[in-house]
């Protein structure tokens, strides 16, 4: 899942970006207004984390311009002013969660992984496709016949992909670009190495691969 | 309290009158003064008339030759007479008739004038004269009865008393109409002033005089000052609260970071301080925007508002999926702070919407003040929280996340508002609250 967090303050950004990351999502992060705004139109992004208290262009103003044009990517609003005026305004801009500072990262964590399941069609709670049972948290997987195993970060961040959009042919540069961050060097060979690793673990059935077009989860 | 009018009208009908009474007095004065100065003339000339008649005889007699003298002393109760005396005799005119006036002699040269009884109930201003003539000396006494001339005057006073009348009456009429019609601009200058109150208008836009304009100027002035002040000062809280609370989110990070981990404990004190000192930040910076605010109340549109909040908050309780029933009376007109409405109303729903099974009710209307009443389906609350629910950080449940500061902000809006706040058992099973605020603050 990639996730692009736009926060503009120096120290709260990166330490953020880290915490996101090490949750399992590849994080980009934008410091002002117009960057972010840019960003968010053209990067496919499963996710926007998006503080309101911008330079140059305000958070609310960056929202709103997404939708107007058509740009639906779910964003979770940071704010430091809590006032229900800015919560309405938010919402009615097309945000789908609020998250008011001063918070946990859990809770931000939690608002997120929410927000991406109801993006995805999926119900809430613990993320449960196709007989594996994905622990966000612990980053490992039960399967259906009860064997348990930890993931590594790329592996975490494949599962989840697949299990949020089960049944759909998914690109290996769709992949890539959803896994990774912006910045980072793209090799789609070491995805199919990833998904070789990821099939080890989850049975080769639940993972197919569609010549030409890409992999498709759980439609098996 | 001074009325304007009333001391422009008082002031006004004092000098008016006593102008009026006094040309009144003026005017009688004069009028008598020159009767009287006329008609002594008139009979000092008919004084000298009658000495130019007298002739005296040798024997002390004396004649008056009748051709010289006025028919009028003729005629019987003329209402003109005369009376001629030697020291020895005297002669009347013959208008007198059967009558007789009594004179005193006077040396030559002296004069006087009196009002005396004459026949027939008349009334006489008469003349007296000494005179010296051919040895002999005279008094002539020359009357004229002044009955009619006094009647002629009364009815001219009487007259003249009630053209003055009426006059001080018009005018009094027309100068309260142009005080009146001079404090016309004031009375436009209140209603926009209690236009700018209910917020159906940002400025004075009413011209006035060249005394009046100054004063809409100025207030026009400071009405932008002041909207400038608070504008700045909001901003101004606003930065403060996004720094600290910002610099709070990044402690939270500093104690779920990896070295920390290993102390839990550590980790829940500054979860603890981090969300206390954050709680103290959003309360005291919302109280102070309610008490720096002094703006005038604005009208809010409380359909348009409760329907965006509650579209707001379905969207927060996606889960449970509340359904939010509202009822506001049609023609409701709530004054104030649209934000302080959303704040208030957005914390109560949140908390109706937090605690209901399925339904949350809103109901606004009108009855010499203006109330909101926000009721849930949920289990309600122990008669023995109720009192203390409004106190900042109490939580009457602890098992659902909260922070226990939603009622104690609405506890401040409702008390900067004048207002009052009830709580007690709703129908529907759960918690009612009641806020009552008065209608113009």
């Amino acid at each position: 899942m990639r996730i692009l967090l736009v926060e503009d303050d120096v120290l709260m950004g990166p330490t953020l970006q880290n915490a996101l990351s090490q949750a399992g999502y590849a994080v980009d992060l934008s410091v002002d207004g117009i960057d972010a705004e840019a960003l968010g139109d053209i990067e496919p992004y499963d996710l926007i984390v998006l503080d309101l208290g911008l330079p140059k262009r305000s958070g609310m103003e960056v929202l709103q311009n997404w939708r107007h044009r058509n740009n639906h990517v779910p964003v979770v609003i940071l704010t430091a002013r809590g006032s229900w005026e800015e919560k309405v305004q938010g919402f009615k801009a097309g945000a789908d969660d609020y998250v008011a500072k001063p918070f946990q990262t859990e809770e931000l964590l939690a608002r997120i992984s929410a927000v991406l399941k109801r993006s995805s069609g999926t119900s809430g709670g613990p993320l449960q496709v196709a007989g594996l049972l994905l622990d966000e948290d612990a980053q490992s997987v039960k399967l259906k016949d009860g064997r348990f195993f930890n993931l590594t970060g790329t592996e975490f961040r494949l599962l989840r992909y697949f299990m949020l959009h089960p049944g759909q042919v998914i690109s290996k540069s769709r992949l890539t670009e959803h896994v990774y961050e912006y910045d980072s060097d793209r090799d789609s060979n070491v995805i199919e190495v990833y998904v070789n690793r990821l099939r080890q673990k989850v049975g080769t059935d639940l993972i197919q691969t569609r010549r030409g077009q890409g992999y498709i989860f759980g439609s098996a | 309290m001074s009325s304007l009018k009333r001391r422009l009208s008082i002031g006004l009908t004092f000098t008016l009158s006593l102008l009026i009474l006094l040309q009144w007095a003026l005017i009688t004065l004069v009028i008598e003064r020159v009767t009287e100065t006329q008609l002594l003339e008139r009979l000092e000339s008919e004084t000298e008339g009658l000495l130019a008649s007298v002739e005296i005889n040798p024997d002390g007699s004396f004649d008056l030759s009748s051709l010289r003298l006025s028919s009028l002393y003729q005629r019987p109760f003329s209402g003109h007479y005369y009376v001629v005396c030697t020291e020895k005799i005297c002669k009347q005119s013959r208008s007198l008739w059967d009558e007789s006036l009594t004179i005193e002699q006077l040396a030559s040269g002296q004069k006087r004038q009196t009002l005396i009884d004459g026949p027939n109930e008349e009334r006489l201003f008469s003349l007296q004269r000494g005179y010296f003539k051919q040895g002999q000396s005279l008094t002539i006494m020359v009357g004229q009865n002044i009955s009619e001339l006094n009647e002629d005057i009364s009815h001219f006073q009487m007259l003249y008393s009630l053209v003055s009348g009426i006059g001080l009456i018009v005018l009094l009429i027309i100068q309260w109409l142009i005080v009146g019609k001079a404090l016309q601009p004031l009375q436009r200058l209140q209603q926009q002033l209690s236009r700018l109150r209910r917020g159906e208008t940002e400025k004075i836009e009413t011209q006035g005089p060249e005394e009046i304009q100054p004063m809409i100027q100025e207030l026009n002035r400071l009405l932008v000052t002041m909207t400038r002040k608070t504008q700045r000062s909001r901003a101004a809280l606003g930065n403060l609260a996004h720094a600290l609370k910002t610099r709070l989110t990044l402690l939270n990070q500093t104690a779920e970071s990896s070295e920390l981990k290993t102390l839990p404990n550590m980790q829940k004190a500054l979860h603890q301080v981090s969300r206390d000192m954050g709680q103290t930040i959003e309360r005291e910076l919302k109280r102070a925007r309610l008490l720096g605010s002094p703006m005038p109340g604005q009208k809010v549109d409380l359909e348009h508002e409760i329907a965006e909040l509650s579209r707001t908050l379905q969207l927060l309780y996606r889960d449970k999926s509340p359904v939010i029933d509202w009822e506001i009376e049609p023609d409701l007109q709530f004054f104030g702070d649209r934000e302080d409405l959303l704040e208030m109303l957005g914390n109560l729903l949140e908390n109706a919407c937090k605690w209901c099974r399925k339904r949350v009710n809103i109901t606004v209307y009108q009855n010499h003040y203006c109330y909101f009443v926000v009721e849930d389906d949920g289990q309600g609350c122990d008669e023995s929280k109720l009192s203390q629910l409004p106190q900042r950080g109490f939580r009457a449940d602890e098992s659902v996340p909260g922070s226990g500061l939603g009622l104690a902000i609405v506890s401040d809006i409702v008390e900067s508002y004048s207002g009052e706040m009830l709580f007690s058992r709703s129908a529907m099973g759960g918690l009612k609250v009641e806020v009552r605020l008065p209608l113009i603050v």
